[in-house]
């Protein structure tokens, strides 16, 4: 499970590039009317990887529980795939989807396709096994508490996305200056 | 922080003002910039909005709205999109005795979690050192190519000053 693991660190530091980098500072879409499908369809993916961050570092699963995990891959799998459909049209006013995000987009399918392969070929004996949920941590504290902050981090994203979608289906439109002063500024070096 | 800079050149005040006030006109300004590109603008509301790419690899798309107009002597946008807490920018011209000074005034805030004040120095500012020693190569070409029209006097003058 340990490969299964560093992949799946892997994918969300790619992650959280794209966030940061392209969704937040490049288009700002949390600020972008035009964005909302998108925006909601990325706050989903909140709590569907804070859940991954938890469960799969500190518990053994077994039964209805792999299968559980299994349907948690595949809604992402479905996620993703609404998201690139959404993508073009949601960036279109902002001048199209960047090079380097379709070429992270790309990084990261690669990476989660292979971390659902590998967490398959690790949990697939426990399917038809008596259905269990145990805490049976397969990495260190450390690792464990990285995992833990990595959660709050995406689920805190999630919630983020999700308002700023409901904000903008109810005002609509980029945001109006957070100050606006008419009035003339003094020359000179300021800091 | 607060960045300026400003250029002198042989134009007609008036002339040189309405360039500036069209944002179409970014444009042709920013013609052969690497990585400007203008999205849309109108002119009632003033809205300008444009994609630049920093580091050679990160478009930025901004958006301002015109705040401040006092033809033909100033006028002033403030961010309404893009990564900046607050990003104004005030377009000043002022006559003197041999030409015309286009002084623009930057005041730029990052917020904390993209480095605040600090990333706005080492990184914004010399960017935006390139982009308005370009805005000024750019201007007095178009001047020479009578884009713009000259003054009444004609005379030659260097850059005064392309560094904040």
């Amino acid at each position: 499970m340990e490969v299964a693991l560093a992949l799946l660190f892997a994918l969300a530091c790619l992650g959280a590039t794209d966030i940061l980098l392209f969704h937040s500072f490049s288009h700002g879409i949390r600020s972008h009317a035009e964005s909302r499908a998108e925006l909601w369809i990325h706050s989903l993916r909140g709590p569907l990887y804070a859940t991954l961050f938890l469960v799969l570092p500190n518990f053994a699963l077994a039964g209805g529980w792999v299968l559980a995990l299994y349907a948690l891959l595949g809604i992402d799998v479905v996620i993703t795939t609404v998201d690139f459909a959404l993508e073009s049209d949601s960036r279109e006013k902002l001048g199209g989807l960047p090079t380097g995000e379709y070429v992270l987009h790309m990084l990261i399918a690669m990476t989660f396709g292979a971390f659902a392969a590998l967490t398959v070929v690790e949990t697939h004996a426990s399917l038809l096994a008596q259905t269990k949920f145990a805490y049976a941590p397969v990495v260190s504290p450390a690792v464990q508490l990285v995992f833990a902050l990595m959660a709050s981090l995406v689920f805190y994203s999630g919630v983020l996305d999700a308002r700023a979608a409901w904000r903008l289906g109810h005002r609509g439109g980029f945001a109006p200056p957070a100050r606006f002063s008419p009035t003339r500024d003094t020359f000179g070096h300021e800091y | 922080m607060k960045l300026f800079y400003e250029c002198r050149v042989d134009a007609d005040l008036e002339a040189l003002f309405r360039f500036h006030e069209n944002p179409a006109n970014l444009a042709v300004l920013h013609e052969g910039m690497p990585g400007f590109r203008l999205l849309a603008h109108q002119m009632d509301p003033c809205i300008a909005r444009f994609v630049q790419t920093v580091f050679g690899v990160l478009p930025v798309v901004l958006q301002f709205r015109r705040v401040l107009f006092e033809p033909p002597y100033v006028f002033g946008e403030e961010l309404t999109h893009g990564p900046f807490s607050r990003f104004r920018h005030e377009h000043h011209f002022e006559s003197c005795t041999d030409g015309l000074i286009v002084r623009d005034v930057l005041t730029c805030e990052l917020p904390w979690w993209y480095g605040g004040e600090l990333a706005v120095r080492a990184l914004v500012a010399p960017q935006m050192d390139g982009v308005f020693a370009f805005r000024h190569k750019a201007l007095r070409r178009l001047i020479d190519e009578g884009v713009i029209a000259r003054g009444n006097e004609s005379w030659k003058s260097p850059l005064l000053s392309c560094s904040p």
